[in-house]
């Protein structure tokens, strides 16, 4: 009796331990952002003919309010701020790698689609990340995203010139604002390189159909959410992903989608990370701009 | 990114190569896994388990095991199986055994109960008439489950490894060092964990282990 009372004791206390830290490779020891002086490690790099003018980029911090566990958190937007209420905007879901900096060349990328500032960038860390206060959840990605897309809001940007767009974790986001009501309910989604589960994860990396909440309490299921998408999709996924296996995460999202349009564009040659350079800079700009306008 | 390491029956190495004498109890402590590439370095996978057995005959050896790891992770896992010399050693002629072995796993966060049935084998030879011996051999993992995540089709269904390894058997305790080539015929690319294998399949496996009869 003794021997069965210390094992259930050590069943329900040892417990703690869980895996789900570990989706969020965030690096918050930065004491700045430097944007395009940034020497860390990145994807790709732009040449000059992208730069953003000063005039066309701000920065500035959002309370972001997550059931009550309030985080300041930083934000970017590229484009005249003055001109939402007239202008397209494409709300960029970063991925899950250190902070803005790391992701910086792509929003820059995004913001010359059409041309330079053609439509507007809002970019944000995600609280944990870079120099965002709080610690990274999953209902505070969606809550951080929403107190953005509210701003744009306030700017007057409508539902109709509102594009979101979800790049690896930034997909979970970016379906989540998609399919359910937020602050805004974006008229375009388009999710590159995106993961399907956390069950996805599981059985790719053990070859068994095993639970995930063995290792996780993660809920995002991109694939299931993608269900509740009406508006038109685009997915981009690099074929040599490997990191998020195009097979088992991208096509699945793609299948599950039963909305009104979907476009897929499958990147020969593309891993996780490289899709734009892969593509060439001008077709992937081309994609999203025929995409954006369609 | 995520270092979720899950090849679970790469959790621990082989529990029992030869069986125990009759009457005779052994308790050990394993530790090890897959190695994976982590922090710009490759390292195996700290999996820990402890093991009780029990040679209910010459030749017939029941255990049971708990998996420390999982059990911190809410999971309890264990494996309970038997272990039944088939052949003994003669000379060069290695002694063989096989382990049938029921894999349950149970986690508290869901309630979610699993069933893996095993299957291991083992060649092995006591040299210059000590106790020590080396041996080679083979687990099998069987996946029961006909659909995984999205109701999409479990392709695979066998499990296998291959396994060498040595023990150093003292009067009152041995110890064991193991490597596994896990799941070899499946190719290690395109996964979320950065495994580490010969080449772009499967994993290798390393574990050390320490045991004590009574």
């Amino acid at each position: 009796m003794r021997h069965s009372i210390i094992f259930l004791t050590l069943v329900l206390l040892s417990s703690c331990l869980r895996l789900d830290d570990n989706l969020y490779n965030s690096d918050n020891t930065i004491s700045e952002y430097k944007f395009d002086n940034y020497e860390g490690e990145v994807d790709f790099v732009l040449d000059t003919s992208y730069k953003i003018p000063e005039n066309k980029f701000l920065m500035f911090t959002l309370t972001s309010d997550d059931e009550g566990d309030k985080a300041e958190i930083y934000a970017v937007y590229l484009g005249d701020t003055s001109t939402i209420s007239e202008d397209t905007v494409i709300m960029y879901c970063h991925g899950n790698k250190d902070h803005m900096d790391f992701y910086w060349q792509r929003a820059k990328l995004l913001a010359n689609v059409g041309g330079n500032c053609h439509y507007g960038v809002m970019m944000i860390d995600y609280r944990g990340f870079g120099l965002s206060e709080g610690v990274t959840t999953e209902s505070g990605l969606y809550a951080d995203v929403n107190v953005s897309l509210n701003w744009l809001k306030n700017k007057g940007l409508t539902n109709d010139r509102l594009v979101i767009y979800g790049f690896s974790l930034g997909s979970a986001p970016a379906t989540e604002m998609s399919a359910e009501n937020y602050s805004m309910k974006p008229s375009k989604l388009i999710l590159e390189s995106p993961f399907a589960s956390a069950e996805v994860m599981v059985h790719d990396a053990s070859s068994l159909a095993i639970p995930s909440s063995y290792f996780t309490n993660l809920k995002i299921d991109n694939a299931e959410k993608i269900k509740k998408v009406n508006q038109p999709f685009l997915w981009i996924h690099g074929v040599n992903d490997a990191f998020l296996a195009m097979e088992t995460h991208g096509e699945i999202i793609y299948k599950n989608y039963n909305g009104e349009y979907s476009e897929a564009v499958r990147v020969d040659g593309a891993d996780h990370g490289d899709v734009p350079n892969t593509m060439g800079f001008v077709e992937y700009m081309t994609v999203i701009d025929n995409f954006i306008k369609k | 990114m995520i270092f979720f390491s899950l090849i679970l029956g790469a959790c621990a190495p082989s529990r029992i190569v030869k069986p125990l004498a009759k009457g005779e109890k052994d308790v050990s402590f394993s530790l090890g896994g897959p190695l994976i590439g982590f922090a710009g370095t490759t390292i195996p996978i700290p999996f820990t388990s402890l093991c009780g057995a029990y040679g209910v005959k010459e030749n017939l050896t029941v255990f049971g095991s708990l998996h420390v790891t999982s059990l911190a992770y809410g999971v309890f896992q264990t494996d309970l199986g038997i272990v039944r010399e088939m052949i003994a050693q003669k000379g060069f002629i290695p002694g063989i055994s096989i382990a049938p072995t029921a894999n349950l796993m149970f986690d508290k966060w869901e309630s979610t109960f699993s069933f893996y049935p095993a299957i291991d084998y083992n060649f092995y030879w006591n040299y210059k008439q000590s106790q020590n011996y080396f041996y080679v051999g083979g687990t099998n993992w069987f996946e029961l489950r006909s659909t995984r995540a999205h109701e999409e089709t479990q392709q695979q269904h066998w499990i296998p490894a291959f396994q060498i390894g040595h023990t150093f058997k003292r009067p009152k305790m041995s110890y064991t060092i193991e490597a596994k080539y896990i799941n070899p015929f499946v190719s290690n690319n395109n996964i979320i964990v950065d495994y580490r294998s010969f080449g772009d399949k499967g994993t290798i496996g390393i574990y050390i282990g320490i045991s004590k009869r009574f």
